[in-house]
């Protein structure tokens, strides 16, 4: 076996400008989308003879742009068409798509956007709320002021009371409006961006002009340290899952991930299940993922049509190193190891030669291609009629968009590696893991 | 226990009659398929003095035998072993019941040339159709159904005259521990209502795979394939064969890498009604790999008393839609972890045989009581056979059907001359004159002949139908209605013929049509006889939306949207599917108009 070499400065710079290329602005883990999510009007989905949801049409209104008063670009300047654009595919993956004929939709789903107000600004954790705390004469305690005059004081008081109460009420309209069951839910102290879907009957709109609410979707991300911009399609795909859907209260699911962590090294410590690192091939032929062998850790390569697997052993890595997979073309896998040294691997897990010199210079770029947003919405509703009630997170895709590589996790903790043919609309399991404790 | 000879009988049940090699479909070369003639008087097939047909009636068979005593007491004895032996595998309740026994003809190996010859002599005399060419070819094994009972006919090797001298063993194949696969198929296939298909095939394939321990070589062989003489006691070591998943090369793989990459559906699309057009190849392969698996899995001792479930599940998802809440009050599990369950043990299922132990049928001490059949009985089973082939001789070559007409009238007809007055003799003439288009006289015989309806559940529902078309030329009711009294007559034979096994799917669409043209709603019980149908034929839109219309008529919301549920799940396209969502709007106002 040959000595594992270290990257040229060449292709160092290709793999790191292709990491960054990849690795959008992330939500971090804390983040989470609380979602609520309603029907109403016994509105049910339709299922098809195979069970799967019954497609819905729909056509879009815009609902507005709500706002505090703090300026922020990241929403600021969103357009309801660039909003509408970024609902559109997870809207698909539940089966509701848009109509040419807003007419003859099934539905009238009215969007809002923005951010939440009140709660920021009078809970004295922002600068406006400790203002208002402040300057709130009846924060203080009156044999602490001087030149107390009762009338004024008392006048001031039902002043700060009626601003209170009216708080209150902003408060609790906010709380409404972003699906919250109190005004005092300690989520609300901050900022929140937000987005409504209200989703009526448009024909009995058209014809009866009835305003017949079917369903309702809210959900809200903190703005904290987040850009709306940037957050808003993570959020949607999160909420997505509820859409049309009861949602039995306020859920806090985590942001999605896992679209763009392809190219993160994964510290194995940090991160003990080694097949977070899996990656499909760019013709969607094989998936290479590590796992922990007898001894250390071992390359997988899994050939998907064939229905085999190949092996390696003895790969170094040491538990808290970071470790990444990536293919550089159709047949070969290389393995980052800290260090920056490469192993290279034929897709028969057989040791190959690798000049980091000869990189194409496209490489970055290869299995990593993202599907637009449509498809990706549709992937996702697959994968919850494919793998009902498991969370699923979608890897990568092959070049030509024919196979998604997903990951889930079972009952047992156990974390199963798909690939999802669309083609043959066949989902193979890959391969599967257990945590490391 | 002496052997006879799996192969007779395997291609005896495994074929039922198709249309293949039709004369117009056959191309020059090919050869065009025709039933032996059985009507002929055969000459004595014994070797050991027997004079001629010899019959056995039991355990819902009937033999009609040319070959030797021995060999066809053996023969007996081996199919009262194979039913013993299904029934561990599979109960009798998911298989076809009928009140009639299934008539088996055996007939020698030895004999068939002749026979043959003389069918084949008769057909090339019928001027031939223009454009014909191909050759004909005599049928071997073959199984014949009418809605009510099967007829079988069985070629059977002389093996007592062909001793292996260097083995001192007779020649061919060993005892046949089970009935053929396409038997058991046949079986499955019909029984009412419809089991699932995923059951149908993956018990099926799962049967295919047993294995018992061949007494000579000491290696486990396929009950099926290899040419094995067994132990006295192959019970105690059986087993199913490996699983062999969607090929051979995705079962090494396996056995090499238990996390070799595997396709699996998830189980709602298993246990779908049917799979949606459009499925590519690869996804059917996977579905019934897949479908034995999950049986497979089910007599593993991964579930326990997984038998016991799945009969349970298989029996519930053949009377109504399959749903994960269903699956899970069966299983304890929903779908997710039963597909990972699955997962889990498919290296185990391709790495190695699952034993599975019979408890050994006893020895069958029983006597068979052969006797030498009457010359009534040769003549009514011999008649009946020549009326069930017509179907196939129209279809095949129509041109020599007056041949084989003549044939069959000369058995039946000749037997009635004759005195002969046996209720299925009856049944059956009456049915082979109705056949041939003779409506006047097939009915004469069964007005006359009130025993020939009751033997036969078929001939009871010709008359109905009968009755019924005199009802509609000529209707007695108000308004263009049929009268009770007409009514009254259809229904009186449908429920005779509903009263015995197997259910008719036509006697139902009958009483469904009584009740249209009834100028009333139907009763309560003629309601729940046409509710009961519905349930049995819910592939059978048409009738389950009948059923749907007079529940709805009379306020019964839920056994309407029982129905409407059902018909809806098996309904094989959207707009079956569509018509089924619009009885579906109309129960609220149903149940508006009933408060």
């Amino acid at each position: 076996m040959k000595a594992p070499f270290s990257l040229g400065p060449s292709a160092l710079v290709l793999l790191s400008c292709g990491v960054a290329l990849l690795c959008r602005p992330c939500a971090r883990a804390e983040d989470f989308v609380a979602v609520s999510s309603k029907v109403s009007n016994g509105y049910v989905r339709g299922k098809l003879p195979d069970g799967s949801i019954e497609p819905e049409t729909y056509a879009l209104k815009d609902g507005g742009f709500l706002s505090n008063r703090m300026a922020d670009d990241t929403i600021d300047k969103m357009t309801f068409a660039s909003v509408a654009r970024t609902i559109t595919g997870p809207l698909a993956s539940r089966k509701y798509f848009q109509s040419t004929d807003p007419k003859a939709a099934r539905l009238l789903i009215v969007v809002y956007w923005g951010t939440s107000r009140a709660p920021a600004e009078t809970s004295g954790s922002t600068p406006i709320g400790q203002r208002m705390e402040r300057d709130s004469p009846g924060n203080a305690p009156p044999s602490a002021m001087r030149g107390y005059d009762p009338f004024k004081d008392n006048w001031a008081a039902a002043q700060a009371r009626a601003q209170a109460f009216a708080d209150k009420m902003i408060n609790e309209e906010d709380a409404m409006m972003l699906g919250y069951g109190s005004a005092t839910d300690p989520d609300l102290k901050e900022y929140r961006y937000f987005v409504v879907l209200l989703a009526y009957d448009l024909q009995a709109l058209l014809q009866d002009k009835k305003e017949m609410l079917l369903w309702e979707t809210r959900f809200s991300m903190s703005e904290h340290r987040n850009q709306f911009d940037v957050q808003l399609k993570p959020m949607v795909l999160a909420a997505s899952a509820y859409f049309g859907r009861d949602s039995l209260g306020l859920r806090r699911d985590p942001v999605p991930e896992g679209r763009v962590e392809i190219g993160e090294p994964i510290s194995l410590a940090a991160a003990p299940d080694p097949n977070a690192s899996a990656v499909l091939a760019p013709d969607g032929a094989h998936v290479a993922y590590l796992t922990k062998g007898e001894s250390g850790f071992d390359l997988a390569i899994a050939d998907i049509d064939r229905q085999e697997l190949h092996t390696a052993g003895g790969i170094p890595i040491s538990n808290g190193e970071p470790a990444q997979l990536a293919w550089f073309d159709e047949g070969r896998v290389v393995i980052r190891l800290a260090g920056s040294q490469l192993l290279a691997f034929s897709n028969q897990g057989k040791r190959v030669d690798f000049d980091p010199g000869a990189v194409d210079p496209h490489f970055a770029g290869f299995s990593r291609s993202m599907p637009s947003d449509e498809a990706l919405g549709q992937v996702r509703a697959l994968a919850e009629e494919k793998l009902p009630d498991r969370k699923v997170v979608l890897l990568g895709s092959d070049r030509a968009h024919h196979r998604y590589l997903l990951v889930g996790s079972d009952r047992a903790g156990a974390r199963r590696l798909f690939v999802y043919d669309r083609p043959n609309d066949l989902l193979y399991e890959i391969g599967r893991t257990v945590p490391a404790q | 226990m002496r052997p006879s000879r799996v192969l007779p009988l395997a291609l005896a049940f495994i074929a039922g009659y198709s249309r293949v090699f039709a004369a117009e479909d056959a191309g020059p070369g090919e050869p065009i398929v025709l039933p032996p003639f059985l009507v002929e008087e055969q000459q004595s097939s014994s070797r050991i003095g027997r004079a001629d047909w010899l019959y056995w009636d039991g355990g819902g068979l009937e033999v009609l035998s040319a070959c030797p005593e021995d060999e066809t007491e053996q023969f007996i004895r081996d199919l009262r072993g194979q039913r013993a032996a299904l029934r561990q595998i599979i109960s009798d309740d998911l298989l076809l019941r009928t009140a009639l026994p299934t008539t088996l003809i055996l007939f020698p190996k030895t004999q068939k040339s002749a026979m043959d010859e003389q069918m084949v002599k008769e057909v090339e005399r019928v001027p031939r159709a223009l454009g014909v060419t191909g050759h004909f070819r005599p049928m071997n094994d073959l199984r014949l159904s009418d809605p009510d009972a099967s007829f079988i006919f069985v070629i059977l090797d002389d093996w007592q005259w062909g001793w292996d001298i260097r083995h001192g063993n007779p020649k061919g194949r060993g005892s046949a521990p089970f009935y053929s696969p396409l038997y058991l198929r046949f079986l499955l296939d019909s029984r009412a209502p419809a089991l699932p298909r995923w059951f149908t095939d993956g018990i099926t394939q799962l049967y295919q795979s047993v294995a018992f321990n061949d007494a000579f070589t000491g290696r486990m062989s396929s009950a099926w394939t290899a040419p094995v003489a067994y132990s006295d006691e192959p019970w105690q070591d059986s087993r199913f064969q490996k699983d062999p998943w969607t090929s051979e090369a995705s079962a090494a793989a396996l056995r090499e890498h238990a996390g070799a990459p595997r396709p699996l559906l998830p189980m709602r699309e298993l246990f779908a009604p049917t799979i949606a057009a459009g499925r590519s190849d690869m996804y059917r392969q996977v579905w019934g790999a897949q479908a034995e698996l999950f049986v497979r899995w089910a007599f593993s001792d991964r579930v326990k008393d997984g038998r016991v479930r799945l009969q349970e599940f298989v029996e519930a998802a053949a009377a109504q839609p399959v749903t994960e809440q269903l699956f899970h009050s069966c299983f304890g599990m929903g779908y997710s972890d039963a597909r990972d369950a699955l997962s889990d043990f498919l290296p185990l299922a391709v790495r190695k045989d699952q034993q599975f132990i019979f408890a050994a049928p006893p020895a069958d001490p029983k006597p068979v009581d052969l006797r030498e059949a009457t010359p009534h009985e040769i003549r009514r089973i011999k008649g009946e056979w020549a009326r069930r082939i017509l179907r196939i001789v129209r279809s095949n070559y129509p041109i020599a059907l007056p041949l084989y007409a003549a044939k069959a009238r000369r058995a039946l007809q000749g037997s009635y001359d004759r005195g002969e007055r046996d209720p299925l003799l009856i049944a059956s003439l009456a049915l082979f004159r109705l056949d041939i288009g003779d409506a006047s006289g097939g009915r004469q015989l069964l007005e006359e002949h009130p025993a020939a309806l009751a033997a036969r559940p078929l001939a009871g529902l010709e008359l109905a139908q009968l009755r019924m078309s005199d009802a509609l030329g000529a209707p007695a009711g108000a308004n263009g209605a049929l009268s009770e009294e007409q009514a009254g007559e259809v229904l009186r034979k449908v429920s005779e013929v509903l009263g015995k096994q197997p259910p008719i799917e036509a006697a139902y669409l009958l009483a469904a049509r009584v009740s249209k043209h009834l100028g009333r709603d139907p009763t309560d019980a003629e309601r729940a006889r046409l509710n009961e149908g519905g349930r049995l034929f819910p592939g059978d839109s048409q009738l389950v939306m009948e059923c749907v219309a007079w529940d709805l008529r009379a306020h019964d919301l839920a056994t309407a949207r029982s129905l409407i549920d059902l018909g809806e799940y098996e309904a094989a396209d959207a707009p079956t599917r569509e018509r089924f969502r619009l009885l579906d709007n109309l129960i609220p106002s149903a149940a508006a108009s009933g408060n």
